[in-house]
């Protein structure tokens, strides 16, 4: 077995559990699975594009790569900006949709249909706009970088990992230690006592959608980078982020993480044993354990 | 704190008709007043409406017609999340602390809408209140037992110091030693001008800390007065079974 | 405690058992014994209440006789057989029908279709049977329209035969209710809260039409918080409290029991 499985299955391990945080907060505070989150990924990853081709058309030196890295200034500034509008995206789609059906409280299955409806919407509309042609922030190739144990990663995909890593540490944090956290896990709890303890619920969801898209933004932007930027990316990763976001345990910040990690480590360790085309089997087949064996998840509230 | 007439009157409603569903109103037109730093209960038998009527005065059951007041400020279309701020604090029978978050958690939510620099300092007069919450502040809410959770959600309610505190059946599901403890609590709150709107299944002990009690029966007041009078009026057991207590001369 | 006079109180004619009877029933939720012993019976003809206060566990009681919920201890008998075990589909089979505290007919189809749905063994309910004895099926049918009607005249819904269920006021929806259930020719009814969320007029005809029920001969066991439909209505009435049978008798009596009072008022729920 070749140890660079590891090493893979750690780099899109990560990018799915990045998402798979998103999904479990919108999930756990929204109260219904949301299948356009994976649209968020996508359609974040191309307004980074956007944004990095306008910047570098206008100075060709925010192409020059940083550092070790395969890009330049453009793309940490366009994924500032890219999260931002991706953000303003959710919104969006929650105030001419998801608002809509919550204000005549429709059940959740309305809920989950219509976000199947907005995940089509969003994902042609994007194939209308880009073409389906892959594309890359960057033409600079990498050199993946000897590790030991016969482990090799590219700077780019340390750079990730530390992503990450990082952002993992600060959303558990954000809702751990400050007051916007514990409103938004009061809400997860228990809206309408919520509401009687004088939170603003609305506030909240908006929050919710804020930073859940954020998240899909730079897991977006990541693929995007480690792999290309296509329309169908969001979907293509919809099943593994659902599978972490359920293996975690909805509501599960680091659940959600470690899960991710999981299903990336099954998937690369699996796609060694029993060929490639078994990809995206894995992650069904956790999906499918999990709500036999553990519907809870590993860190999740047994029902 | 015995309430004399001459207190203004802390919240009252006006032929006060609500319910879950329009066509089916279970409050039928209740007019209710209690004065500042009055202990009020509010009894009845099974289905009177109790509930759902302090339940309408929080914004959580629909009002179909007639009007609640907060001192001079009509609350009747005051959303739920709202009527914190006015002063009113609500704690439902279930489901009235934040299980998953820690005690300290589930009081600094609470204090949320207070100033900042109010936060801390009244955080920190709840737990010189109830030193059983002091005690493990990092404690899971969830892993309380029956009364330290009502405890918790007595002194959430207070966090706001709220002009009127409204409690639905604060003694539902508790043992009767701890149900003489949390009463005793509300006591001593009261004591401190807090005024105590008061629903509850368990008579005796409500009229034990009561200044006054009303009882509604099938959506309207059937009687009210004075919880001490109260306490050996047969009218109060009739009302709860129905049927007369003396035998008529036969 | 006086669970000998349980047993008792059952008007059984002759050697006949009583049409429902509870043993010792206990039903036990995690930590919370929400029934705690409790023997019950409901004698043929007879019309028995079951009372007490918030929390004593009749519901709870009542979802065991109804079949529902199923007991941790103890046995439940209808009309001799042990259906401990059974859960709720086989009451009707044994003459049991459970109303419901709020009746959910179905709201699109119409009040003659929502009565005709309590029928049993319709053998248009076989998909085979429609195409292998067709004929048979629809005299059949034919005849529970019949029933459905006669039904409908007996609850005064006849006015409305045609209408989506949903349309109906909530003491309608209890009248449809019974309709339906009185299809399987239920001799022992189960009636849960009848009183609730009932205007005033409609409560009349609804005690009316139980007493009827009573007069054709049919068990009636229900529960009610409305203690003066029950002195009404009920020769006996059953007091729980805490789980458990604190007395019971004829509800003027019960009623004037300063146990019975001290448990209303706040003695153990």
């Amino acid at each position: 077995m070749n140890p660079q499985a590891l090493m893979d299955g750690l780099i899109t391990g990560a990018m799915i559990g990045l998402g798979a945080i998103g999904v479990t907060l919108t999930y756990s505070i929204l109260r219904f699975a949301n299948f356009a989150h994976g649209e968020f990924l996508s359609w974040g990853a191309y307004f980074a594009l956007a944004v990095a081709s306008a910047l570098g058309a206008m100075s060709s030196a925010l192409l020059a790569p940083i550092g070790p890295f395969s890009f330049g200034w453009a793309l940490p500034i366009a994924a500032v900006v890219a999260v931002v509008l991706t953000g303003g995206l959710a919104l969006l789609v929650d105030a001419l949709l998801f608002g809509r059906l919550r204000d005549r409280k429709s059940t959740v299955i309305i809920m989950v249909m219509a976000s199947f409806g907005a995940a089509l919407t969003l994902r042609s509309l994007l194939e209308f706009i880009a073409t389906s042609k892959p594309a890359y922030y960057t033409q600079a190739l990498q050199i993946a970088l000897p590790l030991g144990g016969g482990l090799r990663a590219t700077p780019d995909q340390l750079l990730s990992l530390a992503v990450s890593a990082v952002l993992v540490v600060a959303v558990h944090q954000l809702l751990t230690r400050t007051a916007i956290g514990r409103s938004m896990r009061a809400v997860s709890e228990n809206p309408q006592l919520a509401g009687v303890v004088g939170i603003e619920v609305r506030h909240v969801i908006r929050v919710v959608w804020l930073l859940g898209a954020a998240l899909a933004c730079v897991a977006g932007i990541s693929a995007g980078l480690l792999v290309q930027i296509r329309p169908q990316m969001g979907l293509d990763l919809l099943l593994p982020l659902f599978a972490a976001a359920i293996l975690g345990g909805i509501g599960s910040v680091p659940g959600a993480m470690l899960a991710g990690l999981i299903v990336g480590l099954a998937e690369a360790f699996a796609v060694q044993l029993i060929g490639a085309e078994w990809r995206a089997a894995i992650a069904f087949a956790i999906l499918v354990l999990v709500l036999l064996l553990r519907p809870q998840g590993l860190f999740g509230r047994p029902e | 704190m015995m309430a004399s007439l001459d207190q203004p009157v802390a919240l009252s409603t006006r032929g006060l008709v609500a319910g879950y569903e329009r066509d089916l109103p279970i409050v039928r037109g209740v007019d209710f007043a209690v004065r500042t730093g009055e202990l009020v209960v509010v009894l009845g038998p099974n289905g009177a409406g109790k509930s759902t009527f302090v339940k309408a005065i929080a914004g959580l059951v629909p009002i179909h017609s007639g009007a609640a007041s907060l001192g001079a400020n009509d609350i009747t279309t005051v959303p739920a999340h709202q009527k914190i701020r006015h002063g009113l604090a609500f704690v439902p029978q279930t489901e009235n602390i934040f299980a998953t978050l820690s005690i300290n958690d589930n009081l600094l939510l609470a204090a949320n809408i207070l100033p900042k620099e109010k936060r801390s300092r009244r955080v920190g007069d709840l737990y010189a209140m109830f030193p059983d919450l002091a005690a493990r502040p990092s404690l899971r809410a969830g892993q309380l037992s029956g009364g330290q959770r009502q405890m918790l959600a007595v002194a959430r309610a207070l966090i706001v110091e709220p002009s009127v505190l409204i409690l639905d059946e604060p003694s539902a599901g508790l043992s009767p030693k701890i149900v003489a403890e949390v009463f005793a609590k509300l006591k001593a709150i009261n004591a401190t001008g807090v005024t105590i709107i008061l629903v509850e299944q368990n008579v005796k002990a409500a009229l034990a800390i009561a200044d006054r009690a009303v009882i509604l029966v099938e959506g309207v007041v059937r009687h009210e007065g004075p919880a001490a009078t109260l306490a050996d009026d047969p009218v109060v057991a009739e009302l709860y079974l129905g049927v007369r207590q003396k035998a008529p001369a036969a | 405690m006086q669970s000998a006079s349980a047993l008792n109180g059952s008007t059984g004619v002759g050697d006949h058992p009583p049409l429902i009877e509870a043993r010792e029933v206990t039903k036990q939720f995690g930590g919370l014994r929400a029934v705690d012993g409790m023997s019950i019976s409901l004698g043929r003809g007879e019309m028995l209440g079951l009372v007490g206060p918030n929390g004593a566990g009749k519901t709870t009681l009542f979802n065991l006789l109804a079949g529902s919920l199923k007991p941790t201890a103890g046995t439940i008998r209808i009309a001799g057989n042990d259906l401990s075990r059974e859960g709720s589909e086989r009451r009707i089979a044994h003459g049991v029908g459970r109303t419901f505290q709020i009746p959910r007919p179905f709201p699109e189809m119409t009040v003659l279709e929502n009565v005709l749905t309590g029928g049993r063994d319709q053998a248009g309910e076989h998909i085979w049977m429609n195409f292998l004895r067709p004929g048979h099926v629809a005299a059949q049918e034919r005849a529970a329209v019949d029933k459905a009607r006669q039904l409908l005249d007996f609850v005064t819904l006849s006015p409305l035969e045609g209408e989506p269920a949903r349309v109906l006021s909530g003491g309608q929806r209890k009248l449809l209710e019974l309709a339906r259930i009185l299809m399987a020719d239920p001799q022992a009814i189960l009636l849960d809260e009848p009183a609730a969320g009932v205007n005033p007029t409609l409560l009349e005809l609804i005690i009316d039409r139980v007493l009827e029920l009573n007069a054709q001969g049919r068990s009636i066991l229900l529960i009610e918080h409305n203690m003066e439909m029950v002195s009404r209505l009920c020769g006996r009435v059953v007091v729980m409290a805490g789980g458990r049978h604190l007395t019971e008798g004829p509800p003027a009596e019960v009623a004037r029991n300063p146990a019975v009072v001290e448990a209303y008022l706040g003695g153990v729920a």
